[in-house]
């Protein structure tokens, strides 16, 4: 038996570091959701019940937390992938690889299916500790996590306007509304509890204070441009919201200089400090976490939890960018030729900056962290062996990503096996793999949600992946045994 | 486990055939169409005349109630000031006194004091001025009156200057400029040297003179005492020097003499011609005009030497013909004004105001030239007019200024202006073989009264012929005028003219250096051969409305 592990390890390791080695692309890992031997499931619905007395683990703890820190890394493209772009296209170009710009067509295509604004996310949460311990029915966990969240963004139909042209475009108008960044760098510390009511209901919840590092997000990107089809005169409509907490610099002053014909943009360097910048408590926040789990019929367990709902108040170093206007352009006004004195190029610069008004300001401002929602149900076949369908919604600045997973799922004291599928919007090959693998009192275990985009990174768009190690301590005897 | 392992050997080979980035082909095949607004405006006579030359229309088109377009070309033919014409030199008057002066005044009396006397002393006083001249009185704005007294005697006194014609009027009396010296040996040397700056207002009255001569009279009268112990040695003697310097007058009156002159020659540059090559333009009514200010109390003679029309273009000058006031065959003779001493002289202004159809000048000023150039003669105190008594203050001043106003108003055609443009699209034209097409839309309101017709033609360094921008290059891209009644625009025209660029046209235009420009302008043409060609009018807020867009199909298939 101890061979069997012992070579599984060793098959196991190498496909870890593989796995770390071609890291590009994660999401939430949904499939933690009923690995129920990993404490780290709870975080995705604090009712989940755990079989054993206590756990501990984290960056900070000695040689575990460091050998196979618990990370949990993901990365996602909502609308294309890189066989979307680069492919074999056979015939006359043989084994060759093309751009899908190498044909006016295929380029066309592929501009047309994009999505009408396409983003590049990503996030990474850190445990840097976490811990649990059982009192009577009641099961007490303590998390700190440094969490990070990262985005740009671009809209279709700047690619479109390449391929078309302004005067051939598909549509009334060029939409290049969705410019944008996001980056939301924050700590958040929580203590929670799962009270086992009885056993057919169990319910969690956990508060966590969060404190805000950095952040920069664009609450408003909108840009539309419209050509008149008979005078080819254009119309620019913009409006921009844009705020940001972040230490490096200090931007004091924006205005256009009429005297000076330039635009004077004010800023202070900052001295980093990078200590300054992590222990930095003056952007606070509060979330909470809240789950259930209620057994209506043996066997049969329906699940439902909402996490990170809650929010961050930036104070520090806090700078705000609102710009809104119409521009009209009717080309270059023949009449200010007549001043030698003009300069016209500043000239348009000067009305282009008084048509959208810049306006910037340091007032504080609140931002939601990305609201995840988990409604499923599982059920029993055997002991150790369930089945569970599970619906995952992810709500983050007005935008809500949902999905439906399918899994057969495998819990026996600390060691876990999971095999799912998920089905996303436009994204229908995502078979996730989580494995859990305890000896004595140390866990590890990794998982992802689409283990076949390592295999075809060509057609990965939305990856994620978690590993960590935990200190499981004792085990509590199962609730099905003392119903049996 | 058996999972794994066929992750660990599939993953390899899948990604491999997709990775193999050095087989990736660079070819980029992009088609798109692009329509901007380049440039639009509206363009007034005012405008369009303001882009020759910014200075222009301040300084050269007069403004008038009608708002008509009238040019107006100005040159001074003639200025002269009084302190140009007459002036006042500096000039020193000596005298002494010695022994026989002593001797004839009696010696010493009994108090020991002696008198001696020279009145009306006279001395030329030179006045820079004219042929004949013979002043009767002046008027000082300014002198300076230097005094030096050098004696080489022990005897004190006094020395009284006293100039008997040298008056001011002063509270309701006349009073005589006088002024005395004490003498106050040190030793036996006595020397005095100071100059008096209270000239001001003096008149000096110049007709006690010989006829002929202007005179200054001076009274001296030097007292001596001999203190009982100083005699009046033979060597003694007191020598008086007085010294007029930085003279200026503020009144002359007298006769001033003759005075003849020629000015010019001069011209008024007709710039704007330069850039017609070729066509006519009939102006209705130009207008010559002399305006001549005059504050010098003097008969004056004045007219033209000669007048031409020098055209570059057709090589010649041609001669200004009619009621012109040439000075050998009519002079002008000018008015004199007031005598207002003591107060500015107001100056008199004659305009002498000459139709066109009064000379050749519209014939002259059809065939466009270059200049008009001239010379102008003057004389001071014609013989026409006698001996007078002239007067002046030192701000009289002559000045006549020419005119020649152009009213645009009068017909053309087949005027014609050139320029030649450098054109360089650059050593590195590759971009152009990006452009599949290229449509220029003209949208053009004409508002002016008269067509226009463009052409562009494109050569090379050894000007051989590229391409023209308007079709052939026999061809033109025509805008017409203005709907036109009685001279006057009264509507806009609008024509709208597409212009298409091919690949081929820019092929053509890539060893092109040079761009002919030709712009060709008819005034509204008549029906027939048989009626004359209406004359219309331009007015300073005719112009014309353009908006330029364009639009490019571009074409990129490349291997990067």
């Amino acid at each position: 038996m101890s061979k069997y592990k012992i070579k599984i390890l060793r098959n196991v390791l190498p496909l870890f570091f593989f796995f770390v080695a071609i890291q590009v692309e994660a999401q939430e890992n949904i499939g933690m959701y009923y690995l129920h031997s990993v404490p780290n499931s709870v975080r995705l619905n604090p009712s989940t019940t755990l079989d054993y007395k206590g756990y501990f683990g984290g960056l900070i703890i000695p040689v575990s937390g460091q050998i196979l820190p618990p990370l949990n890394l993901g990365i996602s493209v909502n609308s294309f992938c890189y066989s979307d772009i680069v492919y074999k296209p056979g015939g006359a170009f043989g084994d060759s690889l093309a751009t899908v710009f190498h044909d006016v067509g295929k380029s066309r295509a592929f501009a047309d299916g994009l999505k009408p604004v396409n983003r590049i996310d990503f996030h990474t949460y850190i445990d840097l500790l976490h811990f649990g311990f059982r009192t009577k029915n009641v099961f007490w966990h303590f998390s700190m996590v440094e969490k990070v969240e990262a985005g740009v963004s671009f809209p279709r139909d700047l690619l479109r306007l390449l391929v078309y042209g302004n005067d051939d475009f598909p549509d009334p108008y060029v939409d290049l509304s969705g410019f944008g960044a996001k980056a939301l760098h924050y700590r958040e510390i929580g203590l929670g509890i799962t009270h086992e009511q009885s056993t057919v209901f169990s319910y969690g919840v956990k508060a966590k204070a969060l404190f805000g590092m950095g952040n920069l997000q664009f609450d408003k990107s909108t840009l539309e441009w419209r050509t008149d089809p008979v005078t080819g005169n254009f119309i620019f409509n913009a409006d921009f919201d844009i705020n940001a907490s972040q230490p490096i610099v200090e931007v004091t002053d924006l205005y256009y200089d009429s005297e000076g014909d330039s635009l004077v943009i004010k800023t202070n360097q900052k001295d980093l400090d990078p200590i300054g910048y992590v222990t930095n408590m003056k952007n606070g926040g509060i979330a909470i976490d809240l789950g259930a789990t209620y057994s209506p019929v043996s066997n049969l367990k329906l699940h439902a939890s909402v996490t990170d709902l809650g929010f961050i108040r930036w104070n520090d170093n806090v700078t705000n960018l609102r710009a809104k206007g119409e521009l009209n352009f009717t080309g270059i006004c023949l009449n200010d030729f007549l001043d030698d004195s003009l300069d016209m190029g500043n000239l348009y610069i000067d009305s282009l900056f008084k048509t959208f008004d810049p306006k910037l300001s340091h007032d504080s401002y609140k931002t939601t962290i990305p609201l995840k929602m988990f409604v499923g149900a599982s059920y029993q076949l055997a002991d150790i062996l369930s089945f569970g369908a599970l619906y995952h919604g992810r709500l983050w600045n007005n935008e809500l990503n949902s999905s439906v997973t399918l899994s057969a799922n495998l819990n026996n004291r600390g060691f876990g096996l999971v095999v799912s599928y998920t089905l996303m919007k436009d994204s229908y090959k995502n078979i996730g793999v989580g494995l859990a693998l305890k000896l004595g009192g140390w866990q590890t275990f990794l998982m992802t949600d689409n283990i076949l985009d390592p295999i075809f990174p060509q057609n990965a768009q939305k990856v994620s992946i978690r590993f960590g190690t935990n200190w499981i301590l004792g085990r509590e005897k199962k609730h099905t045994s003392l119903i049996n | 486990m058996p999972v794994l392992m066929v992750m660990l050997i599939a993953f390899p080979a899948c990604i491999d055939d997709n990775f193999e980035l050095d087989k990736l082909s660079k070819k980029v095949q992009l088609q798109s169409s692009w329509a901007f607004p380049v440039a639009y405006g509206s363009l007034t006579i005012e405008n369009m005349i303001e882009l020759a030359d910014t200075n222009f229309v301040g300084n050269y088109l007069l403004p008038n109630d009608s708002n008509l377009v009238i040019l107006r070309l100005q040159d001074t033919m003639l200025s002269q000031t009084a302190q140009g014409l007459i002036t006042l030199s500096n000039q020193s008057f000596l005298m002494q006194f010695n022994k026989a002066d002593y001797d004839s005044a009696g010696g010493f009396n009994i108090q020991g004091i002696v008198t001696m006397t020279k009145e009306e002393t006279e001395f030329p006083f030179v006045v820079d001025t004219l042929l004949g001249q013979l002043l009767d009185s002046m008027a000082f704005h300014s002198t300076k009156l230097r005094v030096r007294v050098n004696s080489n005697m022990p005897n004190k006194g006094q020395l009284i200057l006293t100039f008997p014609h040298l008056k001011i009027k002063k509270d309701g009396s006349e009073n005589t400029y006088s002024r005395m010296v004490y003498i106050k040996p040190q030793g036996n040397s006595f020397s005095y040297d100071y100059t008096y700056t209270d000239l001001e207002g003096y008149v000096l009255d110049l007709t006690q003179a010989y006829a002929g001569v202007n005179s200054l009279f001076i009274d001296y009268t030097l007292k001596l005492d001999d203190g009982n112990i100083h005699p009046f040695n033979p060597e003694h003697k007191i020598d008086i020097q007085l010294d007029f310097e930085d003279n200026e007058y503020s009144w002359l009156f007298g006769y001033v003499g003759f005075f003849e002159s020629g000015f010019g020659p001069s011209m008024i540059d007709l710039g704007l011609t330069e850039m017609i090559t070729m066509g006519t333009f009939y102006v209705e009514d130009p207008v010559i005009r002399f305006i001549v200010s005059n504050s010098f109390g003097i008969p004056i003679k004045y007219g033209f030497d000669y007048v031409s029309v020098y055209n570059k273009r057709l090589g010649g000058t041609e001669p200004l013909t009619g009621n012109v006031p040439f000075f050998d065959l009519n002079p002008g003779f000018l008015v004199q004004p007031t005598n207002s001493y003591p107060y500015t002289i107001e100056q008199s202004i004659d305009t002498l105001q000459i139709s066109g159809s009064e000379t050749n000048l519209p014939q002259l000023l059809y065939d466009l030239p270059s200049s008009i150039d001239f010379a102008v003669k003057i004389n001071l105190n014609p013989p026409e007019s006698g001996t007078q008594r002239n007067f002046m203050s030192k701000d009289s001043k002559i000045s006549v200024i020419s005119q020649l106003d152009v009213p645009f108003w009068g017909h053309t055609e087949k005027i014609c202006f050139s320029d030649t443009l450098n054109f360089n699209i650059g050593s590195d034209s590759s971009m152009f073989d990006y452009f599949k097409k290229v449509q220029l839309t003209l949208d053009v309101d004409n508002g002016f009264p008269h067509d226009i017709r463009l052409q562009g033609i494109l050569i090379d360094e050894d000007f051989n012929h590229k391409d023209s921008i308007f079709g052939t290059p026999k061809e033109q891209i025509i805008i017409e005028s203005g709907v036109v009644t009685n001279g006057k625009v009264t509507s806009k025209t609008k024509k709208i003219t597409v212009l298409e660029f091919t690949k081929e046209k820019f092929n053509k235009w890539k060893d092109a250096k040079y761009l002919i420009i030709r712009v060709q302008y008819n005034t509204t043409l008549p029906s027939s051969d048989t009626q004359p060609q209406e004359s219309v009018l331009y007015y300073r807020h005719y112009g014309v409305d353009v908006k330029i867009t364009t639009k490019a199909e571009i074409e990129i298939d490349e291997h990067l």
